[in-house]
């Protein structure tokens, strides 16, 4: 694709994007903002941790409102005072999170070392425009240390939902061979599964945005599934590549019905279910990896180790050779 | 002269079998073959047109010389009358072994009649090394097989390596026939068959006596000219019996009789006037350290890859690196041999005989005396010739040695 | 109870080897697949960067518990090092070298390599004593290294700037063990070179020539690789207080040196050594073929918690090496 059908595309999903976000989305993220970064210490998988007043050192997520990751701003409120906090640890049970203004926005914390992904979620549920709207912002923070071992990894690797409490989630499907040191990087093929009460939910809108407003529509098709491709949108000058560069990238989905009902004494007549997951991923690979060149590499040092060994055993076949000494002093 | 010596190595050859035939009683049938064998010493055989090398010491490496097609000969000699046509060569000194050997060389006298065509004379002792300028003396010529003074140092393996690779293309050029991985394989198969049978028939001496040491001796001896693979069935029938006569309890001396393992110069027919006589006074020759038995077939060749570049050394190894010949320096591994020996076969006492003239043995013959003592097991020091002067003086410190070993086992 | 020991003895263990190390191969490269998940700290070459790896090599977690800061280690990291070479040492302690003769799935493949080179009667190379000694030395210096560099890439050794982290992890990206062993699952995404920085760039290239190296020099060298395998050296350490062990009965050792001639790494003490008992060496992956080539009858032995469980024989040697080239 030339560059200029690339610029034509990308103006137009601007456009395209900016109308289909019509209200801006709550989502978590695991990017800090950029004054404070250096506070952050950052484990795996891009995981941010803050120690807490009492010396513990907390997971944390910041509560972004937009719907493109680098446009988000760090938000200063949720839509309502009290939104749920949902945080299940991987061994199926229920932790506390905090929500606290603190350090540039709204953020998220919670505690656990635990070995797996911890499914976090924020919850809101209010009725606007007789609509009820029912927001859930989620994210999947991987804790991992390989010092850990990584017994039961496969078992892990499992996502779970939360049909009860959670009524509309995205989940991200698992890419093959995924494990704990599996990075998303951008080129993989990602399907986002969404679901309505536990069941896949058909004809929802689906929206990927990457970190450079890259924007991708879909609907889901019959199992509930939208599968994206995560398009590259780094394209540095090639010494200057950082592999370690992460982006994140936000998924929204949204479904209307209509169905009439009142929510704390206020009625509606639709219901408006909004999810979001954000994520990070790096580069692909083959922005700065060769295969050619390895292979090349590898294949010509093979015979040239080869033909030293020959022309060694040739060399031995002469006669014996006299020492030789400097005479120099 | 050489009828005349002719006739003199025919009586004695026949007067050393009578010896052995008539003193010793109780011998086992199958000894038979090997008697009829050293009778017809001088007999020529048929050998279906194969050229014979002759080998003058264990360190040459008989594999290559089957893998060749040839016939190995081992022409050293144990003949008094050898010995003394030998004397118009050496000085006064010398070793009665070579003496003899070069003797019948100079007359022609080979074992079974052969015509050798070549003499491979390894580099071991002084008189070895010399006797390979006496070539104008006698009609066949010699190879210097060059075996380095020292088996330690990678160096001395590394120039025996190419010592034997170079005997081998010599080979090759001697018979006219290539050396082959298939036929190299066949021949270190051969070989390691007769080694099987004759590490056999020293495990049954390791148990009580089921057979007169020069018995032993001798069949050991025979390999030195009769063909591998009759040696190897005869020998394998010998062992049958054997092992039959030990099931049996069927002994050829008793309990009490003293264990004598034989080091040193060795006892080649019909030079065989020591174990006799230790036999004789009531002993039991049950081991031997002599080049022209346990050592010449002991030790086996192993290979990890059945080509040509691993065989040749490993059949070069084999040669040199378990070699406890006193020529090599330091000789450590000669002492441990004797110990273990010693340990094996329950040996009560250690008769070290020493040719006059083999400077060599009787060098090394007082740090055996100082390890055997330190490990409680007697030794007697001899110094023997071919000729049989001084048997009075001999008989007296065997007989006075056989005494003190019956009174420490009773 | 004798007869058993006699047919023990006299067997052909190599060939047990043979087929013992197949199924360790299917273990340790396909055995992911069926959910076999060994241990972590292996002392042996299963390779976490191939899919199907029934367990981890211990360098990997070695290097990556090595990579974190002086304060961590008198703390969790210091805890989770120590467990970690624990649990290595257990397996060390049982079986020692024997991980590399006969567990290894990067040794079985040299040993493939050499059958191959048999087949096409191709000699092999084997060191000068010189030669040997000096290359011997090199496992030391990788080890050394995969110690150093994960430290120095999280702390600052000696005032220098920590190294790039593209170095890490060093060993990993030098070892053919890396590229080699994902072929097996059909996964050639090892084989690469990273252009992103000159360290990435460097290691992966050296990566690819070790590899080439590798494959060429076990073609002509038996077991070429673990002369500098640093997990031979680490192995090492055990060796001496293993429960598995070969000693040798130097009274009864003739030096005829032909344990020497068939050790496929080239240990000249196994026959030259008239003094030690235990005669592990750091090169030796006990692999027993000395044992089976050594005619005297108990020189050689493999004891097992001080039980000999195989010894040379002349009956087993005999067996082995000469009837069954009888001429035909």
């Amino acid at each position: 694709m030339r560059l200029k059908d690339r610029i034509l595309i990308a103006i137009f999903l601007l456009f395209f994007a900016e109308g289909a976000s019509a209200s801006e989305n709550i989502w978590l993220s695991n990017t800090p903002p950029k004054k404070i970064s250096k506070k952050i210490r950052h484990g795996m998988h891009g995981v941010s941790f803050i120690k807490g007043n009492d010396g513990r050192e907390k997971k944390i997520l910041w509560i972004r409102s937009g719907s493109f990751p680098v446009e988000s701003q760090y938000a200063n409120c949720t839509n309502t005072k009290n939104p749920v906090i949902f945080v299940c640890s991987p061994d199926g049970k229920l932790i506390k999170g905090n929500v606290s203004h603190g350090l540039w926005g709204h953020v998220l914390t919670f505690e656990g070392n635990m070995e797996g992904f911890y499914n976090v979620y924020l919850f809101e549920r209010f009725v606007e425009e007789e609509t009820l709207n029912i927001v859930v912002a989620k994210a999947e923070v991987l804790s991992h240390k390989c010092s850990n071992g990584h017994a039961g990894m496969r078992k892990k690797m499992l996502h779970r939902t939360f049909n009860e409490e959670i009524p509309f989630e995205i989940v991200r499907e698992r890419i093959p061979g995924e494990d704990f040191h599996t990075f998303l990087s951008s080129g993989d093929d990602v399907t986002f599964k969404v679901l309505l009460k536990g069941a896949p939910l058909e004809y929802s809108k689906v929206m990927l945005s990457t970190q450079k407003r890259w924007v991708n529509n879909l609907k889901t098709d019959i199992n509930g599934g939208a599968a994206f491709q995560l398009v590259g949108d780094y394209y540095p000058r090639f010494k200057e590549i950082n592999k370690r560069n992460i982006h994140n990238f936000l998924v929204t989905a949204e479904y209307t019905v209509k169905k009439s009902g009142s929510y704390q004494g206020i009625p509606y007549e639709r219901i408006h279910y909004a999810g979001t997951l954000g994520g990070s991923y790096i580069p692909s690979k083959t922005m700065y990896t060769s295969y050619l060149y390895g292979l090349i590499l590898l294949i010509f040092v093979m015979p040239a180790v080869a033909t030293l060994i020959y022309f060694y055993r040739e060399h031995r076949k002469r006669p014996y050779k006299e020492y030789a000494f400097r005479e120099k002093d | 002269m050489n009828e005349k010596a002719k006739i003199r190595l025919i009586i004695e050859v026949k007067k050393s079998l009578k010896e052995i035939m008539d003193d010793f009683s109780d011998v086992p049938e199958e000894m038979g073959y090997f008697y009829e064998r050293f009778r017809a010493f001088f007999e020529e055989t048929p050998n279906n047109g194969k050229k014979v090398i002759a080998t003058m010491c264990i360190h040459v490496p008989v594999e290559l010389i089957y893998a060749v097609g040839a016939i190995p000969l081992r022409v050293c000699s144990g003949a008094r009358s050898m010995a003394e046509i030998g004397e118009e060569f050496f000085p006064a000194k010398a070793c009665p072994l070579i003496k003899s050997t070069f003797g019948a060389l100079y007359l022609n006298i080979f074992p079974m009649a052969a015509a050798p065509a070549m003499i491979i004379n390894p580099t071991t002792c002084d008189h070895k090394k010399k006797i390979g300028e006496m070539a104008e003396d006698i009609d066949s010529c010699f190879y210097t097989l060059e075996l380095p003074p020292t088996k330690e140092t990678e160096e001395a393996r590394f120039y025996w390596h190419m010592v034997v690779k170079k005997l081998a293309k010599e080979l090759e050029r001697v018979t006219g026939q290539r050396l082959t991985r298939k036929k190299l394989k066949a021949a270190i198969g051969i070989v390691s068959l007769a080694q099987a049978q004759l590490r056999r028939l020293y495990n049954i001496r390791k148990g009580n006596p089921v057979i007169w040491g020069n018995n032993a001796i001798l069949v050991a001896n025979a390999y030195f000219f009769d063909d591998i693979a009759n040696w190897t069935d005869r020998l394998s029938r010998l062992n049958d019996e054997l092992e039959d006569r030990a099931r049996r309890n069927q002994y050829v001396v008793g309990q009490e009789a003293p264990r004598i393992l034989l080091a040193g110069s060795p006892s080649i027919f019909p030079n065989m006037t020591l174990p006799v006589m230790i036999e004789q006074m009531g002993g039991i020759v049950v081991a031997e350290e002599f080049c022209s038995s346990s050592r010449s077939l002991y030790d086996m060749v192993a290979v990890d890859e059945w080509s040509l570049y691993d065989m040749i050394p490993a059949i070069a190894d084999r040669y040199l690196k378990p070699g406890i010949c006193p020529c090599f320096t330091p000789n450590i591994d000669r002492k441990r041999r004797l110990l273990n020996i010693a340990g094996d076969f329950c040996i009560d006492g250690v008769i070290y005989n020493s040719f006059a003239g083999c400077q060599l043995y009787q060098m090394e013959s007082r740090h055996v005396e100082k390890i055997l003592e330190q490990n409680g097991i007697p030794m007697l020091y001899l110094e023997t010739d071919y000729t049989s002067d001084n048997t009075g003086q001999l008989t007296t410190r065997l007989q006075a040695f056989m005494e003190l070993l019956q009174d420490q086992k009773s | 109870m004798k007869k058993i020991r006699a047919f023990i003895n006299n067997s052909n263990i190599s060939k047990f080897r043979f087929y013992f190390q197949i199924a360790a191969f299917v273990l340790f490269v396909y055995g992911g697949y069926f959910y076999v998940t060994i241990s972590e700290k292996l002392p042996t070459f299963a390779c976490p960067f191939n899919k199907g790896s029934g367990g981890t090599c211990y360098l990997m977690p070695l290097q990556h518990q090595l990579h974190m800061t002086w304060s961590r280690f008198i703390g969790p990291g210091g805890i989770h090092l120590l467990k970690g070479f624990l649990v290595f040492a257990c397996f060390g302690l049982v079986f020692s070298k024997a991980w590399c003769g006969y567990l290894c799935p990067l040794g079985t493949i040299q040993d493939w390599i050499t059958k191959l080179r048999k087949v096409l009667h191709i000699r092999f190379s084997k060191y000068g004593e010189t030669t040997f000694k000096g290359l011997k030395k090199i496992k030391y210096i990788l080890l050394f290294l995969l110690i150093i560099i994960p430290l120095g890439v999280s702390n600052s050794l000696l005032w220098l700037p920590k190294f790039s982290h593209d170095i890490f992890p060093p060993f990993c990206k030098i070892c053919p063990g890396r590229i080699v062993l994902p072929l097996f699952t059909g996964d050639t995404s090892q084989i690469y070179i990273d252009f992103s920085t000159k360290t990435a760039m460097t290691m992966t290239a050296l990566g690819m020539i070790v590899t080439g190296i590798f494959f060429t020099g076990s073609f002509f060298k038996k077991r070429f690789f673990c002369l500098f395998c640093p997990m031979s050296a680490l192995l090492y350490i055990f060796s001496k207080v293993a429960i598995l062990r070969l000693n040798k009965n130097v009274a009864k050792c003739t030096r005829c040196g032909n344990c020497y001639r068939v050790c496929d790494v080239g240990i000249k003490e196994i026959a030259d050594d008239v003094i030690n008992k235990n005669i592990v060496k750091d090169d030796c992956m006990l692999c027993l073929k000395c044992v089976e080539a050594c005619p005297e009858e108990g020189c050689l032995e493999v004891s097992f918690f001080n039980i000999p469980v195989f010894m040379s024989t002349e009956t087993g040697f005999f067996k082995r090496y000469c009837l069954r080239n009888e001429i035909k």
